[in-house]
């Protein structure tokens, strides 16, 4: 068994993070706030131990905690992907989650708008001269990141559909998709025209032998 | 019943010395007096602030919440006072006891300098004779206090006289480390390095060599556990935090 020490050490650690990264969001700090009091458990499976964070002016980690609002089990990886991803729905994600499930969407909602200003925590370790220049420089490279990546995409996308027309263009596929509603709802109508005519029929057949 | 750390002809322990059993308080209450002003700094140094990590795991196995009626005794400078205000909220309350006046007034200026009033107050009491009606608290602790108790057992039986029923004891202490190589090199900076540092930088080496003989003369984790089981609370355990240097204490109150 790990000994307790350890474990309140990791939770300082990981308390210590959390805090040191909102004092450089305050508007997500103050949201966080007014969930004082309000406790979600993260219950890992594969450890099968659990770490709570109780929200408040600053947010508390614990190891030992046994009344959390919500308790979300999980392996670690599902966990992680169910933090970073925009889903909006646990189905097919690999997490369980149990009690105030209202709670889980505040946070979801205050953690998508989280914004820490990295060059003010820049600016904090190696000063506010050389602090910007870094910052506008590290800007402009993921701005040219993320042009290349939306490129890339483009390009990929277009040698799939367009050169070696290995998978549908979006545009065919969404109309093949349309034209699958479409069969469906025909043959829903005509299945229905069909049980009608039936019952018609069953009734005049049975008028007749009267 | 009487202190298991007593003799028949009413004398008890002060560190290694035997004392008159009506003079341990006051003998305690000299070596306090004397550490309260740089309690905090020495604990820190002593134990590389590990001390922290130590209440922070009794904090959390405490189960408090908001709306509890909280008892830290021995609460020296106001560490789990202060953590407990947080959690009981406005609605609850905590009340920080201490024998030991300077010690109280030094965490009373220390919790109301960090902003915590409304939901704390000070009580000078003797953990032997708590001053409160029976069935008070959800929540009792006692951090590194219970080693300076004359009276070990009366003090536990007092304890669970003004607990709630329910209601969790917490006793965190130095205790009997498990690992032979570990205790070696306790021993060595128990008694070597401990003094000698009270020396450096509270200029009082005889106080910090009471508190390490305290802690050898302290019972071990299973001699504590029977005797929360004896003094009547149910449910007793331990975690032995640090190797065994520490141990937390829990017991409820049938």
């Amino acid at each position: 068994m790990v000994d307790p020490t350890l474990i309140s050490g990791l939770c300082v650690a990981i308390e210590e993070s959390i805090n040191r990264g909102l004092r450089y969001d305050p508007a997500t700090a103050a949201r966080l706030g007014r969930l004082d009091g309000r406790s979600i458990a993260l219950h890992l499976n594969e450890l099968n131990s659990s770490l709570t964070l109780m929200m408040g002016d600053r947010v508390a980690v614990y190891s030992q905690f046994d009344t959390a609002d919500l308790t979300l089990s999980g392996s670690l990886p599902s966990l992680i992907r169910l933090a970073t991803s925009q889903r909006s729905s646990l189905s097919d994600s690999g997490v369980t989650a149990h009690g105030d499930i209202e709670l889980l969407t505040q946070l979801r909602a205050i953690v998508s708008d989280l914004d820490l200003d990295w060059e003010a925590a820049l600016n904090d370790i190696i000063g506010d001269l050389p602090g910007h220049p870094i910052a506008a420089m590290i800007r402009s490279q993921f701005q040219w990141l993320r042009q290349r990546q939306h490129s890339v995409e483009r390009l990929a996308s277009e040698f799939l559909t367009e050169e070696i027309r290995a998978i549908p263009a979006k545009a065919e596929l969404d109309g093949f998709c349309n034209e699958v509603d479409d069969l469906r709802l025909r043959t829903d109508r005509l299945q229905q025209r069909m049980e009608w005519l039936q019952t018609v029929q069953q009734q005049q057949r049975h008028e007749t032998k009267n | 019943m009487s202190d298991s750390g007593q003799s028949q002809d009413k004398t008890t322990h002060f560190g290694f010395k035997q004392v008159p059993v009506e003079e341990k308080a006051g003998r305690v209450a000299d070596v306090f007096h004397s550490v309260a002003g740089k309690y905090d700094l020495m604990n820190d140094l002593m134990s590389g602030g590990i001390h922290r990590l130590w209440k922070r795991f009794t904090i959390e196995l405490s189960g408090v919440r908001k709306g509890d009626r909280v008892l830290d005794i021995a609460g020296g400078t106001g560490d789990l006072s202060y953590r407990f205000s947080k959690l009981v909220g406005q609605e609850g309350l905590v009340v920080l006891a201490d024998i030991n006046e300077s010690m109280l007034r030094v965490g009373r200026d220390r919790l109301l300098d960090r902003g915590v009033s409304g939901n704390l107050v000070c009580s000078q009491a003797d953990a032997q004779f708590l001053p409160f009606p029976d069935n008070t608290f959800d929540c009792i602790t006692i951090a590194f206090g219970l080693r300076n108790v004359t009276d070990k057992d009366m003090a536990l039986r007092s304890m669970l006289r003004v607990l709630k029923p329910g209601g969790r004891l917490l006793v965190l202490e130095f205790s009997k480390p498990g690992n032979p190589l570990l205790t070696k090199a306790y021993d060595t900076y128990s008694f070597r390095l401990l003094p000698l540092m009270g020396k450096l930088v509270a200029n009082d080496s005889d106080s910090y060599a009471y508190l390490a003989e305290s802690i050898r003369m302290h019972p071990d984790q299973e001699t504590l556990k029977s005797m929360m089981e004896e003094a009547g609370f149910s449910a007793c355990s331990y975690h032995n935090l640090t190797g065994g240097i520490v141990a937390l204490h829990k017991g409820v109150k049938p």
